[in-house]
């Protein structure tokens, strides 16, 4: 398995699922694929079942929880939620996400003009 | 602080097992459920939005796979997964599971079993404090070979400890009998005499009560005693108030102020330690007599070479103020070189013969191992059709050859247990012998071991193994199978290698053993059978005014002597009794100055001749069979009012007087007059003049290995005695039945003097060749050893091969090719695989053997004869592992094995 791609895939994905409990509150993991889709105006196209690998480790790491309820369409599912620990991990990746994306586009843009 | 929670949790997953699958299944079974409702409200088919949904899912089994890798700890549960696996298929095949572990036992566990020897003696730091800083301090004494570590004097010794501005410490000691009474019987104990300061010099204290105090240095204040854990246990039932106990030591008492603790240690072991005082004007306190040993403690940052001039410098003022002291130097070393110097050579050859056996034994594991592929083909098939990818298989596999060593190493660890516990049979062959134990240190040695050899034998089976070549021809093959022609290159390579190694060990052990038979036919100068010997002690008051101008021994001793020789030699079944200063093979140890008279006197002492001496009575050289050469033996008619006569041997005679006859020369054994410092001679000193009356033949006193040195024979009645010489009795039968009576007649003529350190001739003789004979018999097993294993691993390859070319054979034997030529071609694959190894094995063994000559006596560590005869042995072997196969080729059935196609 290509270790490289996986990784940077892996922290960003982490980082989306953060934001997107962050905003919205708990939600199962069709909710949390649904949104992030819809946010990129669907130009991120996940494979769905990748988030679950993705909400274990999250739920490890005592950034989410998890907590069985029932669904809109009546169907029992898996809500996830932030935790404080969560926030401070969302609070911190984001910024660090920032400066880089800053960085790239001064260095992009730059690179343009020259 | 997020890891630690994902380890936790991880470890919480390991153990749920498949609950939180399940969970998983239906989390996204409800999450398909929501997408296919999604796609049918966008108007799609109920078929199409199930598929569509599955894709936008994607593979169900994929993201099961990665959410377990996540859940739990992959690495372990494929271990433990890959652990379960392979010790099924060791149990389903015991044969091959034994024959490995008992391989992997034998070469692990001699490793283990030799490395806690070469830890505990040889690593393991001396147990003083900063034992790094101790150093041995020696005398040197310019124009004498041999002498380059001797002992010291007295008054040399106080002045070195006075004026040196190098030492933390300096201590002196030497070791001596005593006899202890009071008791029903008297017993001999050993003491070490030592200058108050040498516990506090070695950074030791008592476990209980008080070290010596420097006043206890002074004579009249020394009868104090410190004795050994084991002596306290024995002699005081471990009483804690041992102060208020006495001994008797040569008739003075002593009181007890200390108890060392039990695992004390110094090289030369004691019952008891007593403080060094001299008697005013005693001649052992003088520059004449050097006899005591140092140890020194180097100040922090001082160096050996400032140290060593330090000394050096004392020592030339010394010289300066007694003109004797001429010539006298001091040297140092560390003291775990000299306390553990002599053993390394040997502990280091034994390592390295164990080492290869262990080597060999990997390659015997890696042949069958690659021998058991030809087997596995299917499984291997099967396995990677199912999805097992190149590096999965590779690492079953490696897992399977370290479970292997692991077992191995941990039946090793038992053996090298069992095999430990024999060690004190090998008595005071190893200092620090009580210091070899299975420790953590030996434990993480035997873990090392186990896994780097587990590593060597199975990596490159595990390589080829795990290749999936062919999944289909190999299923279809229908478990027929031959093996590649590089994997069959590769185990020829293997034996080749394992042959060389074999030559190398064998070379080590062949030499070993050649060297002990030489030792063996040392002629000693003597001969050792029906002889018993024992020492005795006679306490100072056998000779209570020591007088420099006596000739002969005072008449207390020889009375002693006179009484008990002639009454052993009444007792039946005596042939001769004798007694002498000191016996053969003990060491050389009193040494005199030589005159000839024949020839002008030497310009001054430091250049006088040497000669061992030795004092004798009675029948000493008829009882040990030393043969006269010419002239005569000492005998009775040798007393003080005769003509002095001395007997020397031959070494002196060729020295001396090489061909002429020694006899009716006149020599001296002190030094004359002119040739002493003004003022140093006692008034009326005039040195004995002695006439050589016989030659004898050589014996050896020192180490077997060593030549006999030059040597005088005097009776005692006529020249210098000791006072604890031995007796030597030689016996019609068996001489120890002779023990109890002796003991009888001693204890009637004065009952205070034991009879001490009663051996027999042999078992002298046998002791003195106890390391070389232990060395040739554990390099003679590792030997065996290595042969067996290069047996079976030559006789697996070629059988092998014959069962591979059981149809080429039938084939050959149906054109006609005779019985024979089959049994000469399979005989010589096999002997064209041993010759090449054997010359690898010789270049090697050239080269490797050299590092043995510490430990060889008479032969060269090249020596042809050795070589050749390793040869042929290995070439035998190697014949008869060929020779089975090559057997079963030629009883092939040609009808048979071309059916088999």
């Amino acid at each position: 398995m290509p270790d490289a791609k996986t990784d940077v895939l892996q922290g960003t994905l982490d980082l989306m699922v953060l934001k997107t409990l962050h905003a919205l509150g708990p939600l199962h993991g069709y909710g949390i694929a649904r949104r992030i889709e819809q946010v990129s105006d669907n130009l991120l196209q996940l494979n769905q079942g990748t988030l679950y690998p993705a909400l274990l480790r999250l739920q490890q790491r005592k950034w989410i929880t998890a907590k069985w309820g029932i669904s809109e369409n009546n169907r029992k599912a898996k809500f996830y939620n932030i935790t404080a620990a969560g926030e401070k991990q969302l609070a911190r990746e984001a910024e660090n996400w920032e400066r880089i994306a800053a960085v790239m586009s001064r260095l992009l843009g730059g690179a343009q003009e020259v | 602080m997020h890891w630690f929670h994902t380890v936790v949790a991880r470890i919480k997953g390991s153990a749920q097992g498949s609950a939180a699958e399940t969970e998983l299944d239906e989390e996204l079974q409800a999450h398909a459920q929501l997408l296919i409702e999604e796609k049918i409200r966008q108007g799609m088919s109920p078929e199409d939005a199930r598929h569509q949904a599955m894709l936008t899912l994607g593979n169900h089994a994929r993201i099961r796979e990665e959410y377990r890798r996540q859940a739990g700890l992959p690495f372990f549960e494929v271990l433990m997964q890959d652990m379960r696996y392979c010790l099924r298929t060791l149990r389903r095949y015991p044969g091959f599971a034994a024959v490995a572990v008992i391989t992997l036992a034998l070469g692990i566990g001699a490793n283990t079993a030799m490395f806690s020897i070469v830890n505990g003696v040889l690593l393991r730091p001396l147990p003083y404090s900063h034992p790094e800083q101790l150093v041995s301090v020696f005398s040197t004494f310019s124009g004498q070979e041999g002498l380059e570590s001797g002992s010291t004097s007295p008054p040399d010794f106080r002045t070195l400890r006075q004026r040196n501005h190098t030492l933390a410490g300096l201590s002196a000691y030497y070791s001596t009998g005593m006899n202890l009474t009071g008791a029903a019987q008297p017993e001999r104990v050993r003491a070490l005499i030592v200058s108050a300061d040498y516990f506090s010099t070695l950074g030791v204290q008592p476990a209980m009560g008080r070290n010596f105090l420097s006043t206890e240095e002074q004579w009249g204040s020394h009868h104090v005693a410190i004795v050994s854990n084991a002596f306290w246990r024995t002699h005081f039932n471990g009483d804690l108030n041992f102060s208020a106990s006495k001994l008797t030591l040569d008739g003075e008492p002593y009181s007890v102020i200390g108890v060392m603790s039990p695992d004390f240690y110094v090289e030369m072991p004691a019952q008891v330690w007593l403080p060094m005082a001299w008697k005013p004007h005693d001649n052992y306190d003088s520059h004449n007599n050097y006899f005591l040993s140092m140890v020194g403690r180097l100040r922090p940052g001082v160096t050996p070479q400032q140290m060593f001039s330090d000394l050096n410098a004392i020592m030339l003022s010394i010289a300066q103020q007694f003109p004797e002291n001429k010539g006298i130097g001091a040297a140092l070393k560390p003291l775990r070189e000299v306390w553990l110097g002599d053993v390394r050579p040997a502990l280091m050859v034994l390592l390295g013969a164990v080492a290869f056996v262990l080597l060999i034994a990997c390659v015997n594991l890696a042949n069958l191992l690659l021998a058991r592929s030809a087997t596995r083909r299917k499984e291997i098939a099967i396995r990677s059709a199912l999805g097992a990818n190149h590096r999965r298989l590779l690492r079953q596999f490696i897992t399977e050859s370290i479970l292997l060593s692991c077992l191995g190493g941990a039946v090793g660890l038992a053996l090298a247990y069992f095999s430990l516990r024999l060690l004190p049979l090998a008595g005071d062959l190893l200092p620090r012998i009580q210091q070899v134990r299975l420790d953590g240190w030996v434990l993480l040695f035997t873990a090392a071991i186990s896994v780097i050899t587990g590593l060597l034998f199975g990596l490159m089976p595990a390589f080829r193994n795990s290749r999936a070549a062919g999944v289909n021809e190999t299923l279809k093959e229908g478990g027929r199978y031959s093996s590649s022609a590089s994997t069959q290159r590769f185990r020829t390579a293997l034996v080749i290698s394992e042959v060389a190694l074999a030559t190398v060990l064998l070379a080590g052990s062949g030499l070993a053993i050649r060297s002990f038979a030489r030792l063996l036919s040392v002629d000693p100068g003597f001969s050792a059978d029906h002889v018993l010997t024992f020492s005795v002690n006679l306490p100072a008051s056998y000779d209570p005014q020591p007088d420099p101008l006596r000739i002969g021994a005072p008449p207390r001793v020889t009375e002693f002597f006179e009484q008990l020789l002639s009454r052993i030699e009444q007792l039946p079944g005596v042939k001769d009794a004798g007694t002498v200063s000191s016996l053969p093979l003990q060491g050389e140890s009193w040494g005199k100055f030589f005159f000839p008279l024949d020839r002008p006197l030497p310009v001054s002492m430091d250049k006088g001749e040497h000669v061992q001496y030795r004092a004798v009575l009675g029948h000493y050289f008829e009882g040990l069979r030393i043969r006269l050469l010419r002239g005569r033996l000492l005998n009775e008619h040798d007393i003080p009012n005769a003509p002095y006569a001395v007997v020397i041997n031959e070494a002196l005679a060729r020295r001396d007087w090489p061909g002429q006859s020694p006899l009716g020369k006149v020599v001296l054994l002190s030094p004359p007059v002119s040739l002493l410092p003004p003022g140093l001679a006692p008034p009326g000193y005039k040195p004995q003049q002695f006439t050589v009356v016989g030659v004898v033949s050589d014996v050896h006193y020192g180490r077997m290995q060593e030549n006999a040195l030059p040597t005088v024979y005097a009776s005692l009645l006529q020249h210098d005695f000791s006072l604890s010489p031995s007796i030597t009795i030689r016996a019609a039968g068996d001489p120890t039945l002779l023990v109890s009576s002796i003991r009888g007649i001693l204890a009637q003529i004065d009952k205070n003097v034991p009879m001490a350190r009663v051996m027999t001739m042999n078992e002298i003789m046998s002791s003195s060749v106890a390391q070389p004979r232990l060395e040739a018999i554990l390099l003679g097993f590792f030997g065996s050893l290595a042969l067996l294993l290069a047996g079976i691993g030559i006789y697996g390859v070629i059988a092998y091969s014959v069962s591979q070319r059981t149809s080429e054979i039938g084939i050959r034997m149906a054109l006609g090719a005779s019985r024979f030529s089959v049994l000469r071609m399979v005989l010589s694959q096999g002997l064209r695989l041993a010759s090449m190894g054997l010359g690898i094995g010789l270049v090697l063994a050239l080269a490797l053997t050299r590092l043995m000559s510490g430990i060889l006596f008479g032969i060269s560590p090249t020596d042809p004869a050795t070589f050749v005869a390793i040869l042929v042995i290995l070439a035998i072997i190697a014949l008869l592992a060929c020779f089975l196969p090559a057997r079963r080729a030629t009883r092939v059935d040609p009808m048979v094995a071309l059916r088999y196609e």
